[in-house]
């Protein structure tokens, strides 16, 4: 009994020494979202009060060309970035967890970029994609390549973006060295005294191995390319020709901040929360196959 | 020796943010508590904030002091928006400076304040203001701003880019000593005037309808040029696949490919930014341009010896037309002070003609002096009295919203083809952004259709077609939207 009300105790004492958090995260998380959820059912401008208009956006979901080009962009986006992405990041973690020269200053030249601001980014790439002065195009050419005009060709703009996610890959190398560092080195012994060779070895031990770490990196990289929006936003406002690299967040904050069509913005934000949440949904059914855990094991 | 190093690194520290105590900036001196407080957020910085500023320090030197009123001005970024999500909050400045095409979607939302009366009272709806500028800021007849600096857009030429291709100029049967006035004489310029370097790169054209040196809100204004309007005040919509529309961006898709689209958007890709010495004119890219009055103040700053003329911008038939737009000051809803806030606006428009004084660091231009060009030579020469709003616009480089603007204004102008954008700002053929308060969404339909027609180019009718299919979507969901709040489209 004693023990019972001791514990009562430390749990308001505890929910006490938190109290400023968890009014923070009620007034200014929680109340937000449970009121856009009462906007994705309401006509509101922002400045007049909100009109309650059923399941009307819900529907103009299904019937805007607009959105159904910015899902399709996004989820092209998608399909490009978070791969390459994630395999040049297990590259370079493989190539920086050996003894190379320099390992610490390369490690931290590939993840010092994830720590600048989007936006600086952007007005950097811009002048790495220019088409007469770009480094890009400056190396292409070195190498007899004319190259493309990156942010004015339509057919180009997609790819360019692609290539500018490659920016951020820093933050999954880092995981992806974390992890290879903890791979038991007994493991590549035994594979090698049974006649492994280095893709066999790589195959066998190292993917199942880091495999929970490639797990982590496609959940937080299906998040993430799912909301990009900074540097598009200023290297192709309005998604440059064909509105080809017009990404879903850029299209929700347009409608929200330029149109002021909050009530929609709303719906959307949802729509995209649903997108996201099954995608993870999706890649946990499908982790259970291929992710190892080895302290599950035990 | 790490100890040392962290002593020494903490001590520098140290006496850095003792030194930025003691020395450091400190605000402004206390507003007198017995004055009204107005806030003034403006989107204007550098010398054309400063203008604003010197007028805001004599308001409050003079009327402001007789009157217990205290302008505060704020320069604000993205003024537009920021003033919504205050409306929005209930916390608005008293005085917020936005765009002409923010009027007609604030006004329908209920989020300005109507200065109809108080303009009247003040006889600034007698006919005191251009009727263009004065109706650009009505909304349903109403008034919900006054005009700051207006403008009107023209073309600006490099003479001597021209005299540099004289002779086949003329053997062309065209003046190199005037700008073309016919669409096709622009084009018949563009074909002579053009220059590649040894890769074949385009190092010079007479013209570019794109992107360069241009900013987005060009790209709509097409039509007027080839004796169209933007907006069909009959059906009250805009009609982007109307013959005009079809014709202007049709020849803009053609202007690109005649250049070869790609080599076109490598040019462009080299061309640098407006206010910049890369701008394309200034370096010597594009022999002319479309432009604002305040361009003259960007040639003057960055290239003040180019030998440049003004004239209308050639249109299809050769009958001079205009573009037109302003920067307003509006009050807007639910602001605390929106008598004191309108003392100001009214300060601005009826206060007689005076000297200002120069804000620190100023170069004096504006403020004690102008530049009087005669015989080719420029004297300087003392600066004679204006009124408020008057010497704003003068500062800005830009027109005049008066009717009957004060001699001195053009005279001293430090546009030297002022005149020019006056007379346009009277011309019979005048257009302006259409009063749509779903505008924005609808511009930005347009500009991505000018922007596939541009670098893809697509059918062009086709393109217009689908854009004008939006168009009426984005209509019908805004007239849906504001007849919820008994608010008839536009």
């Amino acid at each position: 009994m004693n023990k019972r009300v001791h514990n009562s105790d430390s749990a308001v004492h505890g929910l006490l020494w938190i109290s400023p958090w968890l009014v923070g995260f009620a007034v200014f998380t929680l109340l937000p979202v449970v009121i856009s959820g009462y906007w994705s059912f309401c006509d509101f401008d922002g400045l007049r009060p909100a009109v309650f208009t059923g399941t009307e956006n819900w529907t103009t979901v299904l019937h805007d060309p607009l959105l159904h080009q910015t899902v399709r962009n996004t989820a092209i986006y998608a399909a490009f970035a978070l791969p390459i992405g994630l395999a040049l990041a297990l590259g370079l973690a493989l190539a920086l967890s050996a003894r190379i020269p320099g390992r610490a200053v390369w490690r931290a030249m590939i993840f010092l970029p994830t720590l600048m601001p989007l936006v600086a980014v952007g007005i950097i790439w811009m002048w790495v994609f220019n088409a007469r002065y770009g480094l890009l195009n400056l190396v292409l050419g070195k190498l007899g390549i004319t190259g493309p005009n990156w942010l004015t060709d339509p057919q180009w703009t997609m790819s360019s973006m692609v290539i500018l996610g490659m920016w951020g890959i820093g933050n999954a190398m880092i995981i992806f060295i974390a992890a290879l560092q903890d791979v038991p080195s007994e493991l590549y012994e035994s594979a090698a005294l049974d006649g492994a060779g280095p893709w066999q070895r790589f195959r066998s031990v190292t993917l199942p191995m880091v495999s929970p770490a490639i797990f982590f990196n496609v959940v937080i990289g299906v998040i993430y390319v799912w909301q990009i929006f900074a540097a598009p936003y200023v290297m192709l406002p309005g998604g440059g020709p064909g509105r080809n690299a017009y990404f879903y967040t850029m299209y929700l904050y347009d409608l929200a901040f330029t149109y002021r069509r909050f009530g929609y913005a709303c719906t959307l934000s949802w729509v995209q929360l649903a997108i996201i949440l099954f995608l993870t949904a999706l890649a946990f059914r499908f982790g259970r196959r291929w992710v190892y855990y080895r302290g599950a094991l035990q | 020796m790490a100890q040392l190093v962290r002593t020494v690194v903490i001590a520098a520290l140290c006496v850095g943010a003792g030194a930025l105590i003691i020395w450091g900036p400190r605000g402004g001196p206390p507003i007198d508590p017995d004055r009204v407080h107005v806030t003034y957020w403006e989107k204007w910085t550098d010398f054309e904030g400063a203008a604003m500023h010197a007028l805001v320090d004599r308001f409050n030197a003079t009327t402001g002091a007789e009157r217990g009123i205290y302008v505060e001005y704020v320069a604000t970024t993205n003024v537009d928006m920021k003033t919504m999500v205050a409306t929005a909050g209930g916390d608005p400045p008293d005085l917020a400076g936005l765009w002409q095409r923010n009027v007609h979607s604030f006004a329908a939302s209920d989020a300005l304040t109507s200065l109809d009366e108080r303009a009247r009272s003040a006889g600034l709806r007698d006919g005191a203001l251009l009727d263009i500028y004065e109706h650009a800021c009505e909304y349903h007849g109403e008034l919900f701003a006054l005009p700051l600096t207006p403008s009107t857009i023209a073309l600006y030429y490099n003479k001597d880019a021209l005299a540099e291709f004289a002779d086949a100029l003329r053997d062309a049967g065209l003046d190199p000593e005037r700008a073309p006035r016919t669409i096709a004489e622009l084009d018949a310029y563009a074909d002579i005037i053009q220059r590649s370097d040894a890769r074949g790169d385009l190092e010079l054209l007479a013209y570019l309808p794109g992107t360069a040196g241009s900013f987005a809100w060009f790209w709509q204004t097409w039509p007027i040029w080839f004796g169209g309007r933007l907006y069909d005040a009959s059906q009250k919509r805009m009609l982007v696949d109307q013959p005009a529309f079809i014709d202007a961006y049709t020849w803009v898709s053609k202007y690109a490919e005649r250049f070869d689209r790609r080599r076109v958007a490598r040019f462009e890709a080299g061309l640098g930014n407006f206010a910049s010495p890369d701008n394309p004119f200034i370096s010597g890219h594009l022999a002319m341009v479309r432009q604002g009055p305040w361009f003259a103040n960007t040639i003057r700053q960055f290239a003040p010896d180019i030998h440049y003329g003004v004239a209308p911008f050639p249109t299809i038939d050769g009958v001079p037309r205009a573009y037109y737009e302003e920067d307003v000051i509006t009050v807007p809803r639910g602001a605390r002070h929106p008598d004191e806030a309108w003392s100001f606006i009214e300060w601005l428009y009826t206060a007689p003609p005076q000297h200002y004084s120069p804000p620190d660091g100023s170069t004096g231009m504006g403020y004690e002096y102008y530049e009087s060009r005669a015989d080719g030579k420029t004297v300087r020469k003392p600066m004679p009295p204006l009124r408020p709003i008057e010497w704003l616009c003068w500062m800005h480089c830009k027109n005049n919203p008066l009717r009957n603007p004060d001699p001195a204004f053009v005279e001293t102008h430090p546009n030297p083809a002022i005149e020019v954008h006056e007379a346009l700002a009277r011309a019979e053929h005048a257009d302006t952004v259409p009063p749509l308060p779903n505008w924005a969404e609808i511009e930005n339909e347009f500009v991505a259709a000018y922007a596939d027609i541009w670098a893809a180019g697509p059918p062009v009718r086709e393109r217009l077609r689908e854009c004008q299919r939006r168009i009426d979507i984005l209509t019908k969901l805004t007239e849906t939207r504001l007849a919820r709040h008994a608010v008839a489209y536009p």
